[in-house]
């Protein structure tokens, strides 16, 4: 136990506790005299994550490894059954009651995805034809589950795995080309056969917000005002009009960051910005033994990594909005519940490894 | 399982490759927060400032005794504030049925929703009801909301009485009829100004007070409210009665000219005139302008008897009701051999007054008809007062004098009538009708009386017009305990060339005799049966007088009775 606490990973820790605290203080602020207590709740999915943290922490690597396909293959099968059953919550069929927690199950596929990919991705040297049909396969099958609900958010950020193994893994030019082939063709049928129109609108929308400034375009509007008006220093703590008189749209969730800009200005931004430097340069940096968990680590942090850089990315207008929140920080357990678990198997990994080493 | 050292490598690569995109974020950030900063500060006053005058507390209206005609009260106004037509249409649907409106207005409505504009009333100064009935909705939690703003809602808790005096206002309570109109400027005070801030929701979080307002002046009026209901009422009826087209009646403290009542039948509610006929609008005991018929002699007598013409007793030949020379052909209704020019009055006989008009020759008459006001409208402070009708000297023919005698040819309206008849009253002078008693406690303060006949001659057609009660035309007129004088009035109308068979029937007196108090003066237009001023006004001057009376305990000055008010 001493050495758990020895090559326990603090200095990670304190990087997440410190944004999971700057959004717990963000959603007070960006709640304020709203009925929905969003505060308590959120305080609440902190408590159970921190559990979830711990209690992964405390099984063995060797044990989750065992367990992931099967894992994988149950969240599968729910993500199909609520598709065929599921009831519509917020235009999407997502969600899932359990007691008085709303999950939403297409955030903790992330978890099984990313080590069945981290442990087949160990066993090829090369993407060839075959391996890469392979793993683009197990990421399409949630992909296109999740598209289906629709949430198209977090659909999206699944294709960060597609993305980070080509970054990695030696690849053929041929599938590179064929595989921007089978975007772009894809994109064409999803956007004529899959979107809905108020999902296309949302991504038209972005290229020109302010003609679409009393619907979609409203978002990306408001959110630049947020930034814009925060200034450098920002308009204090629970100061921010932007987000006070609710001009902003989902300030608690997928706007959080412009809550953040409003209050606290480029300054503010900029420390949320250099927190997330050293949480990502600590995971990446990291220098793991075993294959399997040198994949995953860069698997699930190149997820969260992805997510951060598209939702900064969406608030401040150069993205669609897509809604996707931003990690640790946004309102909506379930993505960090779901983190919270991806944590508590890295940081065991972490620990493992320093062990094996000694 | 090792790991291939170049993917190490590729890693590092990779965080560094994102980090590009952070630097990016960074540019952006710097162009948006710090370059662009004064930009969206703009931008967040132009969507959440909104600078809205205010409207400040109009003046309340009161009677002499402090009872209140007209007051201003704090009432909600509902608009919808939606960038979304779709939402303020499925709003707008839901709390429609709840408000009384119009269809021209409800057209409208749809009209501004479909337009896509983002601020529409709904309806402004809603009744408490309705108000209550509406707010609900915005509990239902549906996403949209409807918007309140305090607004003054004039109010007039007396409803139709005195609808005339008060007139009206329109829905930025400007005034737009009666004392409301030709005292706005007095009444309305000054607008401020306020920057109020809105939120998403176009609900105001905060005001900043940029000018303060500064309410109106509160008026008294001379009116008094028991006695001006009880005139309403009574004209009602009598108008009613006759099937005539309608009525005013005036009564008027004789010394200093204030208007104790003044109405016109039909009436109006004042919080209504916008729905109300222009005709009914009209303050007829201003403007409605007729041939006076024999009330008139009461000022062919004083100025007969003010130039000297003859004495009281001097007799006329009276041709038995049918007089005519050349084209000049003149009735009376009782037919009399001869009558003194105290009896021409008295049984107002048409001929002789046309004798005594032709006596006292055109230039004099001229004079004083204008002496007694005629053809000048009264300094009331109340709009639409009309001149009248009085042809300049040099269009009078040869016959005009004797028909002006006996009241033709001379167009009057009701108030000019009373403000003449009110020089014998008040012993020679010419008093201006007020219905202004004070502004904002200041008394106002009327212009001063002008003589314009000798106490003598006052006195001499007082005498006459008290026979007038007593033994001629005004018998119904008479009361038990006061000595009343008075004088009857029945003039044909005349229309598209012709004179008709539709009188003006009129009655005007005042008491009590020896020290004047109450002038009173009532027309009937167009009485059916009936037709006669004795018959069909006198009665009424009657009844008012007694509550008049009454409730000023007049002619009991030695033993006071204690102050009934009804």
């Amino acid at each position: 136990m001493n050495d758990f606490l020895k090559f326990f990973d603090k200095t990670t820790f304190l990087i997440l506790i410190l944004l999971v605290a700057t959004g717990a203080l963000l959603i007070f602020s960006a709640t304020q005299g709203g009925d929905n207590n969003y505060f308590v709740k959120h305080l609440i999915k902190i408590a159970i994550s921190l559990l979830l943290f711990s209690t992964v922490f405390m099984i063995k690597t060797e044990t989750i490894y065992r367990w992931s396909f099967s894992l994988y293959i149950i969240l599968i099968v729910v993500l199909l059954l609520q598709l065929l059953t599921g009831k519509i919550i917020s235009g999407t069929k997502s969600w899932i009651k359990i007691g008085v927690l709303s999950i939403q199950v297409s955030e903790f596929i992330k978890i099984p995805l990313a080590l069945i990919l981290s442990r087949y991705l160990v066993k090829i040297p090369v993407l060839n034809w075959k391996t890469f049909i392979r793993v683009a396969a197990m990421v399409m099958i949630p992909f296109v589950l999740i598209a289906l609900q629709p949430d198209m958010g977090t659909a999206f950020i699944l294709i960060s795995f597609v993305l980070f193994a080509i970054l990695l893994k030696k690849i053929k030019p041929s599938i590179v080309i064929a595989s921007l082939f089978i975007i772009v063709i894809g994109s064409y049928g999803m956007w004529n056969y899959m979107l809905k129109p108020y999902q296309k609108e949302r991504i038209i929308s972005f290229a020109n917000p302010s003609k679409y400034s009393k619907s979609s375009g409203y978002q990306i509007i408001q959110s630049r005002i947020a930034f814009g008006s925060g200034g450098l220093t920002g308009k204090g703590y629970m100061k921010g009009s932007q987000s006070r008189y609710k001009f902003l749209p989902t300030r608690h969730t997928d706007f959080i960051a412009s809550v953040l800009g409003e209050e606290f200005g480029f300054i503010g931004i900029s420390f949320l910005l250099l927190l997330y430097l050293i949480l990502f340069y600590r995971q990446f940096n990291f220098k793991v033994n075993s294959g399997e968990e040198f994949y995953f680590v860069y698997l699930f942090s190149g997820l969260i990594l992805f997510q951060f850089i598209v939702n900064i990315l969406m608030v401040t207008g150069l993205f669609p909005v897509l809604g996707i929140p931003l990690p640790f920080v946004s309102y909506g357990g379930s993505s960090m519940l779901a983190f919270s678990i991806g944590e508590g198997i890295i940081f065991k990994m972490k620990v493992e490894n320093f062990l094996q080493q000694k | 399982m090792k790991i291939n050292r170049g993917e190490r490598k590729r890693v590092i690569i990779v965080f560094f490759s994102f980090m590009a995109w952070v630097i990016l974020i960074l540019g952006v950030l710097v162009k948006l927060q710090v370059f662009n900063y004064g930009k969206y500060t703009q931008k967040i006053r132009n969507q959440t400032n909104r600078i809205f005058s205010l409207h400040p507390k109009r003046g309340t209206i009161y009677d002499k005794h402090g009872d209140i005609l007209a007051i201003s009260v704090l009432s909600k106004s509902a608009f919808i504030s939606n960038k979304d037509k779709g939402e303020s249409g499925t709003l707008y649907g839901k709390i429609g049925k709840k408000i009384s409106l119009s269809y021209k207005e409800r057209l409208n409505i749809r009209k501004r929703i479909s337009a896509g504009k983002h601020f529409i009333w709904i309806k402004r100064k809603l009744s408490e009801k309705e108000f209550l009935r509406i707010e609900k909705v915005n509990e239902e939690g549906f996403s949209s909301r409807i918007g309140f703003i305090d607004e003054y809602k004039r109010i007039y808790p007396q409803k139709k009485v005195a609808s005339h005096i008060l007139g009206g206002v329109g829905i930025d309570e400007q005034g737009l009829s009666g004392i409301e109109f030709s005292l706005d400027a007095v009444i309305k005070g000054k607008g401020g100004k306020v920057d109020a801030q809105l939120d998403a929701r176009s609900q105001i979080f905060s005001l900043e007070y940029l000018e303060s307002e500064i309410p109106g002046k509160n008026l008294h009026l001379t009116i008094d409210l028991p006695i001006q209901y009880f005139v309403e009422k009574k004209l009602e009826e009598v108008v009613k009665k006759y099937n005539a087209k309608g009525g005013s009646v005036i009564v008027m403290n004789s010394k200093d000219g204030s208007l104790l009542a003044m109405t016109s039948y039909p009436g109006y509610d004042p919080s209504n005139i916008s729905h109300t006929k222009q005709s009914v609008l009209r303050n007829n005991a201003l403007s409605f302008l007729y041939y006076p018929g024999s009330t008139f002699k009461v000022i062919l007598a004083s100025s007969a008897l003010e130039n000297k013409v003859c004495d009281v007793d001097y007799k006329f030949n009276c041709y038995n009701g049918e007089y005519s020379m050349n084209d000049l052909k003149i009735q009376d209704v009782h037919p009399y051999a001869t009558l003194s020019f105290r009896d021409i009055i008295v049984y107002s006989s048409n001929i002789g007054a046309a004798q005594i008009g032709m006596r006292l020759g055109d230039k004099r008459y001229y004079n004083y008809i204008k002496k007694f006001g005629f053809g000048n409208e009264p300094d009331i402070r109340l709009p639409a007062a009309e001149k009248g009708i009085v042809n300049p000297l040099k269009r009078w023919n040869r016959y005009s004098s004797a028909y002006i005698a006996h009241g033709y040819e001379i167009y009057v309206s009701p108030i000019q009538m009373i403000r003449a008849l009110n020089v014998i009253a008040s012993g020679g002078y010419l008093v201006e009708p007020k219905i202004l008693k004070s502004i904002d406690g200041v008394l106002f303060r009327n212009s001063k009386p002008k003589r314009i006949i000798s106490e003598n001659t006052s006195s001499l057609v007082t005498d006459i017009m008290v026979d007038v009660v007593d033994i001629g035309t005004g018998k119904k007129a008479t009361l038990a305990d006061l000595k009343v004088a008075g004088k009857t009035g029945t003039a044909k109308k005349y229309k598209l060339g012709k004179f008709r068979k539709l009188y003006v029937s009129s009655f005007g007196g005042f008491f009590p005799v020896d020290d004047p108090e109450i002038t009173i003066f009532i027309v009937i237009d167009e009485p059916k049966g009936l037709f006669y001023g004795g018959d069909v006004a006198a009665p009424l001057f009657k009844e008012i007088s007694k509550r008049v009376i009454m409730s000023q305990n007049i002619g009991y000055e030695d033993q006071k009775l204690p102050g009934v008010r009804i």
